[in-house]
């Protein structure tokens, strides 16, 4: 009876051990910084995305963990979502009244609802205090300027790629595309040879028509589309024909709609598919054994009106809360954390460590990038025409959740190109972009 | 002293109370409040009275989710519930190693729907996928097919992982009403010379009317609040052809910041549960 009761108890305080452990993990990573002892150290909650699997970790996480052990006077109490679930996560803690002092996010696109109701705070008077707008490439705040404010600081940038794999167009006898004209013959002579053209999920695809489109537009034109000053009209359809022959010729592998972008890149790897498009986060994630047979090249032209364009800009932003800011003590130390995080030390390693975009004007060692990332960022100065993309920067937070399902539609040919064109111009003139009012 | 009794029984219920009170009552009433505003969920509320309830009538979206989501309630009620008395049956046989069969066939109920999903992803997957690879190694090439894409197979292919999970569970709860069943009563079926479809017809099922209620109150609740295996499976799409009333709701209210529109979802969707629950009180009990 005495051993049953041991063991009862042995095993209650087990369960009470794993309780406690299970509540203390993944929630709040009490950055290990001496200010944990120091009463009067200034408290910051952050929350970012860049942990785990993200391929931006090895640089975010340490640059947080750094920041926290430099700083005595400042102790940063640590909260992760990786990837997409930031959203949710912040979505509650705004609803909740609780938004963390510090966090990173995209740019207007999911951040305008907090804009618009104040709880994230124009950081204008602070970005001009410290001079810091030519650290940054032109057109850097482009998607954190609303009304005339600015939200956020940038610290990564993005730009759509198309890399082909040089060896099975050589094996194949087939001619590395230029214009959409020789995408099709390609296309069509890597499906009779038994492969799936592009390795593609539905993004890929909306990347392509969104880059049709734009190699026939400058920056005046995309902004008057986006904010129903112009509707859209032949540029959009083109684009959407285009992009719809090619889900009917079979470009595209079957089950692209759901399958995420990483599967779609093993696809790519393992030679099942010649060509990507892809967005360039992906580029830390390319097989770097596989690299001599890969080869970035210029995004095919649509027709002899369309003009070399590569669709690049600034992508991902920390900003703090509005109660951060109205409190001087945090405000001071959120600036220190938020000029770390997009300062250039941070912006060189995303270029040379992780091959990711950086939107800061850093100098880096050529040598040590990785050769993709050399070959985008060459061919982001050879385009004749470099314009933000639509849905990273452009479009108004509300359009997207009805952008992405039409063009779904468009790709999986239940409407016309021509009802596309129409659909997204009630899309845009109900949800239009008001980032440029005043 | 009975009623100084009475005061104390009802001081000990207190505390179930008010945690029910709280944490269930209250949350409710609450989803039915908001569910009368806009609201983006930090912003302010902006009164529309029935305006949510009136645009749900009319969202074409909200009306396929909701065939989808019966489809769900369809596959309990004809395959899920059907298949875990089948097992039930059987194990109630008391064949060799019962009891290891009906742990075998519970440990889906137990395991957790992010594992079952992504074992099931493995499975549907069109390039690489188990179910893919096999067709083509019989020579069945032409049954491939993108799973959870393909308009034709894309709902029966998310609701499969569900209908699997709970399987166990029906089985477990249909079990212990077979072992419920009076001996004699089929010792006097045996007596009549009743072969089994008789014996499960006109002996079995109607001993066991009251726990067929539960599963089946059980399995169309489970089925309406449905939500992990989509949203992990397919998120809904493509183009909502898999979207449930469950993820649905949750898109609104999260992704789309229309948490008045979520919550009248979700009034709506109780309200059916309710209806459903009473119709199928009242069909089995009016046979008794």
């Amino acid at each position: 009876m005495l051993k049953k009761n041991k063991m009862l108890v042995f095993l209650a305080s087990i369960i009470v051990a794993l309780l406690f452990s299970g509540c203390q993990g993944g929630t709040a990573d009490e950055a290990s910084g001496e200010a944990e002892n120091n009463e009067d150290a200034v408290q910051l909650r952050v929350l970012h995305s860049f942990t785990g699997a993200q391929p931006q970790a090895p640089v975010i996480e340490p640059a947080f963990k750094e920041f926290d052990n430099n700083h005595k006077d400042i102790d940063l109490k640590i909260e992760t979502a990786a990837g997409n679930t930031i959203l949710e996560q912040l979505k509650t803690e705004m609803a909740a009244d609780d938004a963390p002092d510090v966090f990173t996010h995209w740019g207007m696109r999911r951040t305008e609802n907090y804009i618009k109701n104040g709880v994230i705070p124009d950081i204008s008077g602070l970005i001009e205090e410290d001079n810091l707008k030519e650290q940054y490439r032109e057109g850097a705040f482009g998607p954190v300027t609303y009304k005339g404010g600015i939200y956020g600081l940038p610290f990564q940038g993005y730009s759509y790629y198309f890399m082909i794999n040089k060896k099975l167009f050589e094996e194949h006898n087939v001619k590395v595309p230029t214009t959409y004209e020789e995408l099709k013959d390609a296309v069509v002579k890597f499906k009779e040879a038994g492969y799936i053209p592009f390795a593609a999920n539905n993004h890929s695809a909306r990347y392509m028509l969104l880059t049709w489109f734009a190699q026939k537009k400058n920056y005046e034109d995309l902004v008057a589309h986006s904010t129903a000053e112009k509707p859209f009209g032949d540029a959009l359809l083109e684009a959407a024909q285009k992009a719809d022959e090619l889900a009917e010729l079979g470009a595209f592998p079957e089950g692209y709609m759901n399958m995420a972008t990483a599967q779609s890149l093993e696809l790519f790897h393992a030679e099942q598919a010649p060509m990507f498009y892809q967005h360039s986060w992906t580029i830390g994630s390319i097989d770097p054994e596989l690299l001599k047979n890969y080869q970035v090249i210029p995004f095919p032209l649509g027709d002899s009106e369309s003009v070399p364009t590569t669709l690049a800009g600034t992508g991902h932003f920390i900003y703090m809360s509005k109660d951060a800011y109205e409190d001087p003590e945090k405000r001071e130390a959120a600036w220190k954390l938020m000029n770390k995080i997009a300062g250039k030390e941070v912006g060189r390693q995303f270029v040379e460590k992780i091959a990711n975009q950086t939107p800061l004007k850093v100098e880096y060692d050529v040598d040590k990038v990785n050769p993709v990332l050399n070959e985008v960022l060459k061919n982001i100065d050879r385009s004749e025409n470099v314009l933000p993309s639509y849905e990273e920067e452009l479009f108004a937070s509300a359009v997207e959740g009805e952008y992405w399902p039409l063009t779904d539609s468009l790709l999986l040919q239940k409407i016309e190109p021509k009802e596309y064109v129409e659909q997204m111009n009630a899309i845009i003139e109900e949800n239009p972009n008001v980032q440029f009012e005043k | 002293m009975i009623q100084q009794k009475r005061w104390i029984l009802a001081l000990f219920a207190l505390p179930t109370l008010l945690f029910y009170t709280y944490f269930f009552i209250s949350p409710v009433l609450n989803t039915f409040y908001i569910s009368f505003f806009k609201w983006d969920g930090i912003g302010e509320k902006v009164f529309l009275f029935l305006g949510n309830y009136m645009e749900l009538l009319k969202d074409p979206i909200f009306y396929s989710a909701l065939a989808h989501t019966l489809y769900w309630v369809a596959l309990v009620i004809l395959v899920q519930i059907p298949v875990g008395f089948l097992l039930a049956y059987f194990i109630y046989q008391k064949v060799k190693a019962y009891k290891f069969l009906r742990t075998v066939y519970f440990i889906p109920v137990i395991t957790s729907s992010v594992a079952v999903s992504l074992a099931f992803s493995f499975i549907y997957e069109a390039q690489f996928g188990i179910l893919n690879s096999f067709l083509k190694l019989i020579g069945l090439d032409q049954f491939t097919t993108a799973w959870l894409t393909d308009p034709n197979t894309a709902m029966t292919a998310v609701s499969l992982p569900f209908v699997w999970n709970y399987i166990g569970l029906m089985m477990v709860i249909l079990f212990s009403g077979l072992q419920s069943v009076p001996d004699e009563l089929l010792e006097a079926g045996k007596m009549d010379g009743v072969n089994s479809w008789q014996k499960i017809a006109y002996i079995i099922l109607p001993s066991i009317r009251n726990v067929l209620v539960i599963c089946f109150v059980l399995g169309i609740s489970y089925a309406f609040k449905q939500f992990d295996y989509v949203l992990l499976l397919t998120n809904g799409g493509p183009v909502h052809q898999t979207e449930v009333t469950g993820t649905y709701m949750y898109k609104q209210g999260f992704d789309e910041s229309r948490y008045g529109y979520g919550n009248a979802i979700a009034i709506t969707m109780m309200f059916i549960v309710i209806v459903f629950t009473a119709i199928v009180n009242k069909v089995l009990q009016s046979k008794e």
